[in-house]
């Protein structure tokens, strides 16, 4: 796998704030660390061993939010970071509609604050573009799961129609208020959210004449399915109930993302 | 006699220069689209926009690039859509109910949003 810097230009790797914090700022955790016994240090050595020795049977380690992993180009960028992540309910499946990775990491790398934590390349290269500790600004608005999957209860369906048709607001405002009305319910009630799901963009363009986004190459899908894989175990989710294309659950094409989820295995 | 003439030539240049730019954007075709296949459809089915709004739509919105819409558009089931001239170029044009709009030809792509100052002015597409 190539570490080159796709964009040739001066990007800033930058460290998740956690390791800073440890390795460098804590007076607490130097003093801590004075206090730790010979033997304290021999057993978290061996139990830190024994760890290592679990996690790369699976492949990946995964070390203050960030994957670690041979098949993982780590290239964090804060600007898409945000705030804290709730505990991971799911995934979402992006597409960029930009022709390569360089273009979408050139947007981030400009300071572009919506993004996702992952991003994969036409050839499968995994690019982790933010610490899955952190929020990224990657759903947008929400639609209400209930209407889509023809589950509202009477009452919950008539509230949500009311604030689709309120009279005197312009269309995202009434988005808006459904998307917020969605947002209050606990998931998987609703669909994912900024704050509870990992977001994964994966390259490919938009064709506007055919409404569908160019098939991912046999590469995209491998390395989409390995990450999936691992982010399900990391996180304890079902492939078949946490696992969302873009499309279907924001006011985005509604191609975006079904191809993806499709070659799921 | 020269300084009136000075003033003639100005105000003509000042005259021409203001049709110039009225004649930049040219009056559109403009058809409708709706995917009835779309839960929420309803919500936006009677959006529509003239010729003229059309015109003020690409006079007023912000163009983005790729990455801002692609991640800020809201992308409803509603939109019109046709062929407009700007400034000599034939574009095809759409925009959705919400104030996403996008302008086509051969490999020119633009990507607008409707925001503050467009709102303002075209209400109906946001």
């Amino acid at each position: 796998m190539s570490n080159i810097n796709p964009l040739n230009t001066n990007i800033t790797f930058n460290k998740h704030p956690s390791i800073d914090k440890k390795t460098k700022h804590s007076p607490l955790l130097l003093e801590e660390k004075s206090r730790i016994s010979k033997s304290s240090i021999e057993s978290i050595a061996n139990t830190s061993s024994q760890l290592a020795i679990s996690s790369s049977k699976k492949g990946y380690t995964v070390q203050n939010g960030l994957l670690l992993s041979k098949n993982v180009t780590n290239q964090t960028y804060n600007t898409i970071e945000h705030r804290n992540m709730q505990p991971v309910n799911a995934i979402v499946l992006h597409r960029t509609d930009s022709p390569t990775a360089e273009s979408t990491l050139s947007s981030y790398h400009k300071g572009q604050k919506t993004g996702a934590h992952f991003l994969i390349d036409k050839k499968g290269k995994i690019y982790q573009t933010a610490s899955i500790t952190k929020t990224c600004w990657h759903v947008g608005k929400i639609r209400s799961k209930c209407i889509e999957e023809n589950s509202c209860k009477q009452k919950e369906s008539k509230e949500i129609k009311t604030l689709l048709f309120q009279k005197n607001l312009g269309y995202v405002k009434r988005i808006s208020n459904v998307s917020k009305h969605e947002a209050a319910k606990n998931y998987p009630e609703r669909y994912p959210k900024n704050s509870d799901s990992i977001g994964i963009e994966v390259v490919g363009l938009y064709n506007k004449q055919s409404n569908v986004f160019s098939s991912p190459t046999p590469q995209q899908k491998n390395a989409l399915n390995w990450l999936v894989n691992a982010l399900s175990q990391e996180h304890g989710l079902n492939k078949e109930t946490d696992l969302f294309a873009h499309g279907t659950i924001a006011y985005k094409q509604v191609s975006e993302g079904k191809a993806l989820l499709s070659s799921i295995k | 006699m020269k300084t009136a003439l000075f003033t003639y030539l100005v105000t003509v240049l000042l005259a021409t220069g203001c049709d110039s730019t009225q004649n930049e954007i040219n009056l559109p075709t403009v058809s409708k689209k709706t995917n009835t296949n779309d839960k929420t459809y309803a919500m936006c089915a009677s959006f529509n926009l003239k010729p003229t709004d059309v015109r003020t739509y690409f006079e007023n919105a912000n163009q983005v690039d790729k990455g801002e819409f692609h991640h800020s558009a809201i992308i409803l089931p509603c939109s019109v859509y046709g062929k407009i001239k700007i400034k000599g170029i034939l574009y095809d044009w759409e925009i959705y109910a919400g104030g996403a709009g996008t302008l086509n030809a051969n490999k020119i792509s633009k990507q607008f949003l409707c925001k503050d100052k467009c709102c303002a002015r075209l209400p109906s597409a946001c």
